[in-house]
């Protein structure tokens, strides 16, 4: 049976998304949309690493000559859809048209080492005819042939275009090196204009650019109307208009270079169809192998239009000459109604039609074998077909044919306009392999982007991924760097969150959630090749521990130096609220803009899975140096209740000999942008205290000021826990407290002219100095976070008893026990003074204690060098409020010190609504893990 | 200076989108000329015509609802309340400037006969010495189907003959001969028309921009009988739906490739260049359903090479190419005014405000 493929990933934008073009080499996407952008999407961090405006962009601060304010004439270009890419399949170029009439040729340099983007718009192709909208366009690699379709049904190419570019690049950096000297004086423009060549050359680029449909003369748009005011006319042949045009095209910079190619009147086919033309594909392989002849290159394309047909040209290219010609090969595909697009899976031709059909040709014969059906008659905007599995994209939705079999989906997009299928190769051989992932990419007028897995889809050909296999190919591929298969790590997460593992509900289902999540990760360790993999039972039904060793892969004589590492997690989450209070379904992953939604995603399953991913990646490439150990807790969000016994109780069979370090990742950055490393936490005490009164519920008519109050009871004891300038009371409290020393006060001072503080809390921005961090990291605190009474809560009702929730937070130097001990006696003596009859109990719901660790030990500097190097930032060092309860228990237990590196950018909403983690920070996370566990 | 325009869509519009609300609509286009300097340039002002079909399945046979007049048409209040509550999907208006003829509702285009409906843009050059050959040629039901005095009536009278001939019977009530049929019909209209004028030997070419449509199909002609001279202007323009920016500013939304909405006109209604295309010289569109067609007309006069400037001078002189003052640049970001509820001027402000 047909299954629906898997949505990887989401993205959104303003407008509709109307072409799509994939590079998977470069693991690049780029979508042109309604609104004259191209979004550029790295596909493996899922994020829009760049957005190019196209046309020129009216008001930039470019030009240096423009003192006037930029004319209609020059702006009435920017708004033009982009309804067509293309590249060349060197992935060296990409190709788009659309609504202003113009091919743009950008060059893509992509340097996957340092992911840096260079992209560059190198040339632009215009036709003096008025062509209209450009629906189609295809690049030809061997002849090198550009060739579009057009709104007034002709077809146009252009030959030898990346000759055409790098001529007229060494024409025009010769031009810009005069043009724009480094000073702008009159003397290096006068040289110009003696200079002759240079002038021809200016003369030609004057003309060419006048020439661009937006800026040439029309007779409707640039005649005189009746007020009799023209319009701007065309510039005058100065230098300056010329730069300031040319700056405007942004191509004033001479590193810049930039083509203006004008199709020549032979390369215009007039009505090559009596339709828009809307599609043009390229036969491959095969096909062309019997036209090829020792003087001519022969590539063959089939252009689709509204008027129903499906044409076969000949792109002929003389090896001699050079020149290239096109020939119509056959005209004799009528599909009846228009063809709004097509794809080729040799020998057959797929039209996707305006009433929804697909009619499928059979290209030896030039006959019709089959039609199919989409669920609804609309126009089929895209169809696309790997290994006979046909996608049409239609307004209502996806529909997948195979055989006889037909699955619909509806994505909810929207209508969908644009979709592509692209496959990753991860073997060299181009042929098709079991290893190549077909992913589907899909664009809607809703202006969202989807990405799909169809690996689900063609199970039966390419057998299910395995980590395994695949990494063991990119050993070969690659040897030196580690590979991390994000795909993987997402499939993986994606089951882990699906698990509602809330350990502060003791329901049947939660438990059996936290189970079932235990089997999962002791299954997904075993399968990654860890050893000693169990599940530890915690007293009191607790949710299990999960322990898992990756061991070193040195040889016996070298692994006496390997460390061991422990790597300290949890499962389990808290409750995901009010669902209202979501954009999504919390316990379904969701992939949307770069970013994981979901609860868990930041805290802390997103972590743990790229811990796991770190270590397993090292070890499936065999390059593992020391030892890592897993130790996964289900009940960290309830204050880990058993978890120091466990620890005891497994000692020797977590730590071998001797654990060097304690790793884990459970807290967030300060900002949106810094990279953090974590050494200190607050300690906590959360208690509850209740007055109570052997009567029942009172109502204040009857009883009222008849008998002491609980109410009334508890505020006189809370009431002395602070003073009015609400310093705590509590006797001895402050005692041990230690000052920050002067390092300390740097780190901060540090974090405060570096982070953007103020986007992550809601204090003022005045409040954001040294002084806020000290209180908010290394001085105690005491809250109250809670107010309870029993009874209906009517005003007229007396409670029988009174309670409220106290939090409060410890400093390294505070002792949790004493602090305890201290409050509680504090209260009783004062509750003893009021001679109430009621009674008064204490209860401590969860404790933690404070840490700090030496951010100058080894771990610490080997950690700031690797996240230095993949963030190419140094991390800030900071101290949280917070508490982690199993910090300090483990540090005692296996008496090593720990190490806490944050994962989610400020913005992740742990414990909140909406939780989420950006995954460019997932998976540098996994790159940085990976780098430090090797390296200690 | 004649100017016609038609719309053919998915959905209805209403009529005041196309005639009366638009800054540069047909009608404000004539009223606008009242300003122009150019004396060769004469008003629109001998009346105006719009054919309409329409929506409910009860009313639709046997042809469109016309509303002519021979006043000017800024000058109509009927059209004005008309417009702004009628709808329908396929409307031909045409603004008429005479050539031939008198100032008579008989003459105003443009003209029906049943499901056909009928507009030109242009003029038959010496009309007057191929008329009685023309006449000769129909047959006589359509020589009586005559009522006017014009040159285009004519040359409706001479397409309806010849879609007879070709052996559909004009009088269908139903209209829908087909594109093929009706494209053919015109071509040969047009070719009758051509050789009649080169047999007198007449000096000035004939300008043809026919419009005809049988209530489904819209076949456009763009054509002059010269190789050298352009003929009277004609964009097209097709998108999702024809939106107002801002009072009198229209613009042509194109959310993706359908064209939901297809307009042909003598000149653009809106100031936003890439939204119209201009209709090649001597050639066809075809409007069937939703899909435009272009097919060349080739004899004598297709000019083979396509960056070859045909001259404007004489469509220009006859005032048949559009001319329009160029708007402020039309902002794109704007969403149309219905969609966030922001409220129109009403139309009389907007008139004063385009004076």
């Amino acid at each position: 049976m047909l299954e629906n493929p898997e949505l990887i990933h989401k993205w959104d934008h303003t407008h509709s998304i109307l072409s799509i073009c994939a590079f998977p080499n470069k693991n690049l996407l780029f979508a042109g949309t309604q609104d004259s952008k191209i979004l550029v999407v790295d596909k493996r961090s899922y994020n829009v690493v760049k957005t190019i405006q196209i046309g020129n962009t009216t008001s930039s601060g470019l030009d240096p000559l423009s003192s006037s304010p930029p004319t209609s004439n020059s702006i009435s270009n920017t708004r033009s859809s982009v309804l067509c890419l293309d590249k060349s399949q060197d992935e060296k170029y990409l190709f788009s048209a659309g609504a202003d009439s113009l091919v743009r040729v950008w060059s893509i340099e992509y340097c996957p080492k340092d992911r840096s983007l260079q992209i560059k718009e190198v040339a632009t192709v215009y036709s003096i005819t008025d062509i209209g909208d450009i629906f189609a366009i295809k690049y030809l690699d061997e002849t090198q042939t550009l060739v579009f379709g057009c709104q007034n049904a002709s077809l146009l190419y252009l030959d030898n275009i990346v000759d055409r570019i790098h001529d007229s690049t060494t024409v025009s950096t010769a031009f810009n090196k005069t043009a724009f000297p480094p000073s702008h004086n009159n003397n290096d423009i006068s040289a110009l204009r003696n200079d002759e060549s240079a002038t021809s050359l200016l003369i030609q680029s004057q003309t060419n650019l006048d020439r661009l449909p937006h800026r040439r003369y029309d007779k409707f748009f640039d005649s005189k109307g009746p007020t009799g005011s023209a319009p701007q006319t065309p510039l005058s042949l100065s230098p300056e208009s010329i730069s300031r045009e040319l700056s405007s095209l942004n191509i004033c910079d001479s590193n810049y270079p930039h083509a203006i190619l004008e199709i020549p009147a032979e390369n215009i086919i007039r009505y090559a169809h009596n339709g828009f033309i809307y599609s043009i594909v390229q036969i491959m392989d095969t096909y062309n192998a019997l036209n090829h002849s020792d003087n001519v290159i022969t590539e063959s394309i089939i252009t689709g239009s509204g008027d129903g047909i499906s044409k076969i040209w000949n792109v002929v290219k003389n090896k001699k000459s050079g020149n290239v010609s096109i020939e119509l090969e056959d005209e004799g595909m009528d599909n009846d109604d228009g063809v709004i697009s097509q794809t080729i899976e040799f020998p057959f031709l797929y039209c996707g039609l305006s009433d929804g059909l697909i009619n499928i040709w059979d290209l030896n014969t030039r006959q019709l074998v089959s039609s199919l059906s989409a669920p609804d008659e609309s126009d089929i905007t895209s169809v696309s077909v790997h290994d006979d599995y046909v996608f049409a994209i239609n307004e209502e939705g996806i529909t997948l044919f195979y055989q006889d079999q037909l699955i619909h989906w509806n994505p909810n997009q929207g209508k969908l306009l644009s979709s592509e299928i692209f496959v990753t190769h991860n073997s060299t051989n181009s042929n098709l392999s079991a290893n190549d992932l077909p992913y589907l990419v899909a664009g809607g007028n809703d202006g969202s982007l989807t990405l799909w897995d169809l690996s689900f889809v063609f199970q039966n050909l390419h057998s299910s991924r395995t980590f395994a296999r695949r990494v063991q190919q990119d050993v070969e591929k690659d040897s030196l760097g580690v590979n991390i298969d994000t795909e993987e790590m997402l499939s993986s997460l994606k089951k882990l969150i699906s698990y509602k593992t809330v350990s502060q509900n003791d329901t049947t289902e939660c438990k059996m959630a936290s189970a079932r999540c235990a089997t999962y990760l002791y299954d997904l360790f075993a399968q990654l090749g860890a050893d000693n993999v169990k599940l530890l039972p915690v007293a009191d039904h607790h949710n299990p521990v999960i322990l898992a060793q990756f061991s070193n892969q040195l040889t016996p004589e070298d692994n006496r130096t390997a460390k061991k590492i422990l790597w300290y997690g949890h499962y389990d989450v808290i409750t995901a609220g009010d669902s209202e209070r979501w954009d999504t379904d919390p316990f379904s992953l969701t992939c949307e803009n770069g970013y994981l939604k979901g609860r868990g995603v930041s805290d802390n399953k997103g972590p743990l899975i790229s811990a796991i991913y770190s270590v397993a990646s090292l070890y499936q490439q065999k390059k593992l140096t020391n030892d890592v150990v897993f130790l996964i807790e289900g009940s960290e969000e309830i204050g880990s209740p058993g978890f120091e016994e466990v620890c005891n109780k497994f000692k020797s069979n977590i730590a071998g000999d001797n654990i060097d370090w304690i790793f884990l990742s459970n807290s967030s950055w300060v900002d949106e942008d810094h990279p953090c490393i974590n050494y200190g936490l607050r300690g906590v005490i959360n208690a509850e205290i209740t007055v109570k009164s052997n009567k029942s519920n009172g109502h204040s008519g009857i009883n009222g000021g008849v008998y002491p109050e609980p109410t009334f009871d508890l505020m006189r004891i809370l009431s002395k826990l602070q003073d009015d300038e609400g310093n705590i009371l509590i006797p001895d409290f402050h005692k041990p407290l230690r000052t920050p020393d002067d390092k300390e006060l740097e780190r901060f001072t540090n974090v405060i002219e570096s982070a953007t503080l103020s986007k992550t809390d809601s204090c003022t921005e005045n409040d954001y100095c040294v002084d806020y961090l000290v209180k908010n990291w290394a001085t105690p605190s005491l809250s109250i976070t809670s107010m309870n009474v029993s009874g209906p809560g009517n005003i007229t009702v007396i409670p029988h008893s009174a309670s409220a929730g106290v939090s409060i937070r410890l400093v390294p130097g505070q002792n949790v026990a004493s602090v305890k001990e201290n409050l509680e006696a504090y209260l009783r003596e004062h509750f003893s003074k009021l001679a109430s009859h009621n009674q008064l109990e204490i209860t401590v719901v969860n404790e933690a204690e404070p840490w700090l660790g030496d951010p100058s030990n080894h771990a610490y500097e080997v950690l700031k060098k690797e996240v230095t190097k993949t963030w190419e930032m140094e991390p800030l060092f900071v101290r949280e409020g917070g508490s982690i309860p199993s910090i300090r228990t483990l540090e005692r237990c296996f008496d090593a010190p720990a190490i806490q590196i944050p994962c989610g950018q400020s913005s992740a909403n742990a414990h909140l609504d909406n939780e989420n983690l950006r995954i460019q920070n997932w998976t540098n996370m996994t790159e940085i893990l990976s780098n430090v566990f090797n390296k200690l | 200076m004649c100017r016609f325009l038609i719309f053919k869509g998915k959905e209805p519009i209403k009529l005041s989108h196309l005639l009366t609300r638009p800054a540069h609509s047909i009608i404000n286009q004539s009223f606008d000329s009242r300003l122009r300097l150019d004396r060769r340039r004469p008003m629109n002002g001998d009346g105006f015509g719009v054919a309409y079909y329409p929506t409910d399945q009860d009313l639709s046979q046997d042809g469109p609802c016309i509303f002519k007049a021979i006043t000017p048409a800024w000058n109509n209040q009927n059209l004005e309340t008309l417009s702004e509550k009628t709808k329908s999907d396929l409307v031909f208006a045409h603004v008429r400037a005479s050539t031939y003829g008198v100032l008579a509702e008989t003459n105003c285009h443009p003209f029906t006969y049943h499901n056909i409906c009928f507009m030109h843009n242009g003029g038959i050059s010496n009309f007057n010495m191929i008329k009685r050959k023309l006449l000769i040629h129909i047959g006589d039901i359509y020589l009586n189907f005559l009522q006017g005095s014009t040159d285009s009536e004519c040359a409706f009278a001479l397409f309806l003959d010849t879609l007879d001939k070709m052996g559909y019977d004009p009088s269908r009530k139903e209209g829908n001969f087909g594109h093929i049929a009706l494209r053919n019909a015109m071509l040969k209209t047009i070719e009758y028309i051509k050789d009649w004028t080169q047999e007198i030997g007449s000096g000035e070419p004939s300008l043809l921009n026919f419009a005809v449509t049988d209530g489904s199909t819209v076949v456009v002609s763009r054509y002059i009988t010269s190789k050298t001279d352009e003929a009277a202007s004609l964009h097209f323009s097709s998108g999702s739906r024809f939106v107002e920016t801002s009072p009198g500013e229209y613009r042509m939304e194109r959310l993706d490739r359908k064209q939901d909405v297809v307009m042909v006109a003598s000149e653009p209604l809106t100031f936003e260049r890439g939204d119209w295309t201009a209709v090649p010289t001597n050639s066809i569109l075809t409007i069937k359903k939703q899909t435009i067609l272009l097919h060349p007309i080739i004899d004598e006069y297709y000019q083979e090479d396509p960056l070859y400037l045909r001259s404007s001078t004489l469509a220009e002189d006859k005032g048949l190419m559009g001319t329009v003052p160029l708007a402020k640049s039309v902002e794109k970001n704007v969403p149309p005014l219905e969609r966030e509820g922001r409220t129109r001027q009403s139309i009389t402000t907007t008139t004063t405000h385009l004076i």
